[in-house]
């Protein structure tokens, strides 16, 4: 189903949509943007929405695979050992205004956390019947290079409905049987600000992707990495590549494929939670060992393993790990880059 | 203002206050109130320590978020301390606490800081009465909670 | 090349007679932020970038577990601003890293640097690392494909330099000026913000907003403990789950261990990822410690702790009646 709606009447679509189920939009934080819920009654969030201009510096992952997860509770009473099961959220959640680089994003996530491995219970149960409504960006972020991952301004790849904005309007169009059910949903609620498209919007919109693709800035050509990542494994050129990185986790904590998680028990007296909680491989504690032995010692280890799980182990589908947000290189305090690393592992050829 | 409810509900408020109390001196006057048959007020859990330079502004935090609505750090008397000038450093620690706890919007009467002898119940009681006083006024904390508006 | 000829003379001699292993400075990023670089043979020095654009946080590379792992590191030479010679003098005094393993190259006139997200913000178009000319009370950017921009000088400075009162290095080995560089008005340096008194409305929206990813730790030159409190499991003393509360006590201790010792040179707020305004926290606390006990920290190489001694004419932290306001 296509649809359109006049930019002024977004806001009744949120509030219908706020009304059918839980509905997370992106908005301005102070902090660069994320994604919070929205509720009916208050369909405009006070610090504006970001449906125009870059993404949210947060993505979209969080809504779904939360920074932290309660899995259970347990108490120890009178001797007696006791567990409860934290029931996993009913609502079906509904994501508004999400970049399609994080949208295959999820493909990512779903991979390790729905997959042969196992499934992750709390991503599994808020991952259930979820829409995500894309946006296309018209004007991509200074670092954005989705097309050289596989991607596009307009990709639709794992996105549900997409969204493409028309100046004056959005244009709406389902990709998937959830999306589909979605957007008509939308469209058969009494208030419904939606209209039909035509040919004519469908004509600008054409035009909108094929302008959007011209102004994505950045590209890297991915070709050669394969067969240089193959021998690069112990080639020396890591800890030179890593030498600025700092080692904090802003790059994984940004990035929208990062799915690395550690399990903890939070006690206090005689009861504690256990949580899972978001963890980065760039942390030296993520491969401490008990006794003390750390096998990724080093930082250019540890910037391996995540160049590793971006363009080689993370892959599925002939796709790389890396959706190309760029928020990882924007937002780098030390200035590393990862394109300009994909090109000097290039370069370096690995080692014979 | 405080509603007439509000005003209620912090007249029934029982605080709860930890205090860090150094052993050679401010315990002993804990003890000494005891013997004495001293009255003051249940709301405070002593913790006793070796010396007061030993709190770490670390431990008066955790308090804090465990539910503490006050802390108290109490010590030798300046010149007094066992381990020369433990309390010393300890009131350079509570102060620059007390100011950073203000700058965040926390009042920082909520940390306290004082010192009693071993010889002084009737002094260690009266503490007591006034931190659980001025804490009651205070009223509960949120334990850097959000406030609910 | 893009340091003057004569530094680079300098910093070439050194790694060729084997004075020092090798050289610490900024360098130009592939975006306008820029980047350590640490160069370990002659030909590397090419890279170093002395462009008020290229201001990176070069010394937390001094006292980073993997520097103090590194042996062939020292002796270092590092390419120091007057600040980031405040900053050694603090770690000198801390005994984190010795005088005789350092060689400072002192850059003195300093006016100040530009503030990457500042630059960003104000030019969204601009791409790569742009050359920047300062003329007067403006800069001069000139981006890849753009026409150049000026933008007056007090748009783009880093918060630490509005307020910065040395524009000397306080110590070095050798010392290069700045390209004619007119060091900082009295003026200019008065213009400190004072650390507003925002209440915890405010502050509960920062710290809520925290992502945990422990970026300012790790930016932060004086944050170089093994075995950081805050990663500590037995005990707990953050846990690790995200909430304002756990937030709060994350970021509470930070400041805590770093009063006294912090030079407010920013690094953390720069390095935090979702805009928290650690910088006002670094410098309430700094000039704290500077009122209560005329403590300031990286100005003694000798220093103590100001948390570690005391002054018989400490100012009475005690009136035991004052405190219960
Ligand atoms: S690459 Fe950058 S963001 Fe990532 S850990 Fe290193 S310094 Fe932090
Ligand atoms: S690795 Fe960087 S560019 Fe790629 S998806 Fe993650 S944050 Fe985005
Ligand atoms: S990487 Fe592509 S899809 Fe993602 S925000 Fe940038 S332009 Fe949009
Ligand atoms: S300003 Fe921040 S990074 Fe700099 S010394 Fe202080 S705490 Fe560390
Ligand atoms: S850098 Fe910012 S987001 Fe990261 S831990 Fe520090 S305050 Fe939190
Ligand atoms: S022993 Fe009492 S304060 Fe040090």
């Amino acid at each position: 189903m296509k649809a359109v709606i006049a930019r002024e009447d977004v806001g009744r679509l949120l509030a219908i949509a706020a009304r059918r189920d839980e509905l997370h939009v992106p908005v301005l934080d102070g902090g660069g943007g994320r994604f919070v819920p929205l509720n009916a009654e208050d369909p405009v969030p006070r610090d504006g929405l970001m449906l125009n201009g870059s993404s949210a510096r947060r993505p979209p992952k969080e809504v779904l695979f939360a920074q932290t997860a309660p899995l259970f509770a347990f108490e120890l009473r009178r001797g007696d050992f006791s567990i409860d099961e934290l029931p996993p959220e009913a609502a079906t959640k509904v994501l508004f205004g999400v970049r399609p680089c994080d949208g295959r994003g999820f493909r990512v996530l779903d991979s390790l956390l729905l997959g042969k491995c196992g499934t992750d219970p709390a991503y599994a149960s808020a991952r259930q019947g979820s829409v995500l409504v894309g946006i296309g960006c018209g004007r991509p972020g200074s670092d954005c290079f989705c097309t050289s991952v596989g991607g596009d301004p307009h990709g639709t790849d794992g996105l549900d409905v997409l969204a493409t904005d028309l100046g004056d309007a959005l244009h709406l169009e389902s990709l998937t049987d959830g999306g589909e059910g979605w957007l008509r949903a939308i469209a058969a609620a009494v208030d419904s600000p939606l209209t039909p498209a035509n040919p004519e919007t469908d004509q600008r919109c054409r035009e909108a992707h094929e302008e959007a693709r011209g102004r994505v800035p950045r590209h890297v050509d991915l070709e050669p990495l394969d067969a240089v990542l193959e021998r690069a494994f112990d080639d020396e050129l890591w800890d030179d590549l890593a030498a600025a990185c700092i080692g904090c986790g802003a790059c994984t904590f940004l990035c929208p494929t990062c799915r690395c998680f550690d399990v903890q028990d939070e006690v206090r007296g005689d009861r504690g939670l256990r949580v899972r909680v978001w963890d980065s491989c760039m942390f030296r504690e993520y491969t401490q060992e008990a006794g003390g032995h750390n096998p990724r010692p080093r930082r250019g280890m540890r910037w391996r393993n995540r160049f590793y799980d971006k363009f080689r182990w993370g892959a599925h589908d002939g796709q790389p790990a890396c959706v190309g947000c760029g928020r990882c290189i924007t937002h780098c305090p030390s200035g590393v880059d990862l394109i300009d690393l994909v090109e000097r592992v290039v370069e370096s050829g690995g080692a014979a | 203002m405080l509603s007439p409810t509000d005003e209620r509900a912090q007249a029934e408020f029982e605080p709860t206050i930890v205090a860090f109390l150094c052993n050679w001196c401010s315990y002993a006057g804990a003890d000494l109130a005891g013997t004495q048959r001293l009255t003051y007020p249940a709301n405070v859990r002593v913790i006793r320590v070796m010396c007061s330079g030993r709190v770490d502004p670390g431990y008066v935090l955790q308090c804090l978020l465990q539910g503490a609505d006050g802390v108290l750090v109490s010590g030798c008397h300046h010149g007094d301390c066992h381990y020369v000038c433990g309390n010393r450093i300890a009131e350079r620690r509570v102060t620059v606490m007390r100011r950073l706890l203000e700058f965040v919007g926390v009042e920082p009467g909520r940390v306290r800081l004082t010192w009693v002898s071993g010889a002084e119940g009737r002094r260690f009681a009266r503490v007591i009465d006034d931190v659980v006083r001025d804490i009651k006024a205070l009223g509960p904390f949120h334990g850097f909670e959000r406030r609910a508006s | 090349m893009s340091v003057p000829a004569a530094l680079d003379r300098h910093l070439r001699d050194l790694l060729s007679s084997g004075q020092v292993r090798c050289v610490l400075g900024p360098a130009a990023g592939c975006g306008p932020r820029g980047t350590a670089h640490l160069a370990r043979t002659p030909e590397a020095v090419d890279r170093f970038e002395l462009s008020p654009l290229a201001c990176a946080n070069v010394l937390v590379h001094l006292t980073s577990e993997e520097a103090r792992r590194d042996d062939a590191r020292r002796p270092v030479a590092v390419l120091a601003r007057p600040c980031e010679t405040r900053m050694l003098n603090q770690l000198l005094s801390e005994r984190a890293i010795e005088r005789d393993e350092l060689h400072v190259v002192g850059l003195g006139g300093c006016r100040g640097v530009i503030d990457s997200r500042k630059l960003r913000e104000r030019l969204p178009e601009l791409r790569g690392f742009p050359e920047v000319r300062e003329e007067g009370d403006t800069f001069v950017i000139e981006g890849e494909g753009m026409e150049p921009v000026s933008v007056p000088r007090n748009e783009l400075l880093l918060d630490r330099c509005s307020g910065c009162d040395i524009s000397e290095p306080l110590f070095h080995d050798h010392t290069f000026p700045l390209a004619d560089a007119a060091p900082t008005s009295a003026a200019e340096a008065e213009c400190a913000p004072e650390p507003s008194d925002e209440g915890w409305d405010y502050w509960a929206d920062q710290f809520e907003r925290c992502i945990r990813c422990y970026a300012c730790r790790d930016a932060c030159p004086l944050c170089y403990c093994e075995d950081c409190v805050l990663d500590r499991l037995r005990p707990m003393w953050v846990p690790r789950s995200v909430s304002l509360k756990n937030n709060t006590a994350y970021q509470l201790i930070r400041v805590l261990h770093l009063s006294g010792r912090c030079t407010a040179c920013g690094e953390c707020e720069q390095a935090c990822p979702v805009d928290l305004p650690l910088l006002t926290l670094a410098r309430k606390m700094e000039q704290e410690m500077r009122e209560l006990y005329g403590a300031r920290s990286g100005f003694d190489p000798e220093g103590r702790h100001p948390m570690s001694v005391f002054d018989p004419n400490d100012p009475e932290g005690t009136d035991f009646e004052e405190q219960g306001r």
